[in-house]
């Protein structure tokens, strides 16, 4: 789409080349679906999650040591 | 003093970090280049050096993004997130930094916990939320979304600027009768200067390049930022790519000379010798 005319648009599925944080903004302020959106927002931030807490525990061991 | 390196190692040091300039220089060299040509140039050979100097793309590109207009709101957005961000940020820095709260860990963690979220998690009750409030297109509105979202940052960083302030010249201070606010205004604050300052850049540049909280809360063409305007040079069909790199260039610039200018006062150290021993 930024490349205009090199790139082969192939024959991919709309939005199958999105990542989580697009799709929510797609549904939110295209679709105005805002409870879907907040469910994917909710999801991506499960996702950051997941990884503070590893490092907040190995900021916790360096801590003791 | 002189750091004793055997003249291999300072060989191979020069050698990385030549490939390192390169590495950092080449895009700029290529939008300075490539914003002196006409487009189909462009198109033809990205590296091929200007036959003929265009200086109209700059004056396409600031008339077509309405720099005119969006720079005042950018200047005007990042004025105020600045101002807002130290005031608050130097504030709680020092309280969580000198008196012992009792929950300081769980403000802690709570500092570090908000700076973790995501953006999407509260972009879109955020953007309902002031909808329903008539704040959308308001410049002072967007200014207080980036304290919030940038003021956690800012508290984590101020706060190691005044740990490291001695203590024993908050206690010089109070002997003398100053009280708490005086202690705060009159001696933390000249001391950790360089910090805020550090604080005021980094919070600057950020709130400069936003681009998602922008574009969505500042839709009116004339209440939108440079970076926004920008981003709408480029069609989705067709672009001229010698004036967006002229308007990115323009975008760039006041960033650049705020860089260079501030630079020496950026890396002064604190509170230099003011305790002896």
């Amino acid at each position: 789409m930024l490349f205009s005319g090199n790139v082969e648009m192939s024959d991919l599925p709309p939005f199958s080349s999105e990542v989580l944080s697009t799709m929510a903004y797609r549904i939110a302020f295209y679709d105005l679906n805002v409870g879907q959106a907040a469910a994917v927002a909710l999801i991506i931030s499960l996702i950051g999650l997941v990884a503070t807490s590893f490092y907040i525990r190995l900021q916790a061991r360096e801590y003791k040591e | 003093m002189r750091l004793v390196e055997s003249r291999a190692t300072l060989g191979i040091t020069y050698v990385v970090l030549f490939f390192a300039l390169l590495v950092a220089l080449f895009p700029i060299a290529l939008l300075v280049l490539n914003s002196l040509k006409p487009a189909a140039q462009i198109v033809q050979n990205p590296l091929s050096v200007p036959e003929a100097i265009r200086w109209d793309n700059f004056a396409r590109a600031w008339r077509d993004a309405r720099f005119g207009q969006t720079f005042l709101n950018s200047v005007l957005l990042t004025a105020l997130t600045i101002v807002l961000v130290c005031s608050n940020a130097s504030l709680t820095a020092y309280v969580l930094a000198r008196h012992k709260v009792k929950s300081w860990k769980i403000v802690t963690f709570y500092l570090l916990g908000t700076t973790t979220a995501p953006i999407q998690l509260f972009l879109f009750p955020l953007y309902f939320g002031f909808a329903r409030l008539g704040l959308i297109n308001n410049v002072f509105a967007v200014s207080l979304i980036y304290t919030a979202v940038y003021s956690p940052f800012a508290v984590m960083l101020l706060r190691t600027y005044f740990l490291a302030v001695p203590r024993e010249l908050e206690e010089a201070a109070i002997v003398d009768g100053a009280s708490h606010w005086q202690v705060f205004t009159k001696v933390m604050l000249p001391l950790v200067s360089p910090g805020i300052l550090t604080v005021a850049l980094i919070i600057g540049l950020f709130s400069w390049n936003e681009f998602l909280i922008a574009t969505t809360f500042l839709q009116k063409a004339d209440r939108q930022t440079a970076v926004v305007s920008f981003f709408l040079l480029s069609g989705q069909y067709t672009s001229d790519w010698g004036e967006i790199m002229a308007a990115a260039l323009i975008i760039v610039l006041p960033v650049v000379i705020l860089f260079v200018a501030l630079q020496r006062r950026f890396i002064e150290g604190i509170a230099g010798g003011s305790v002896k021993g």
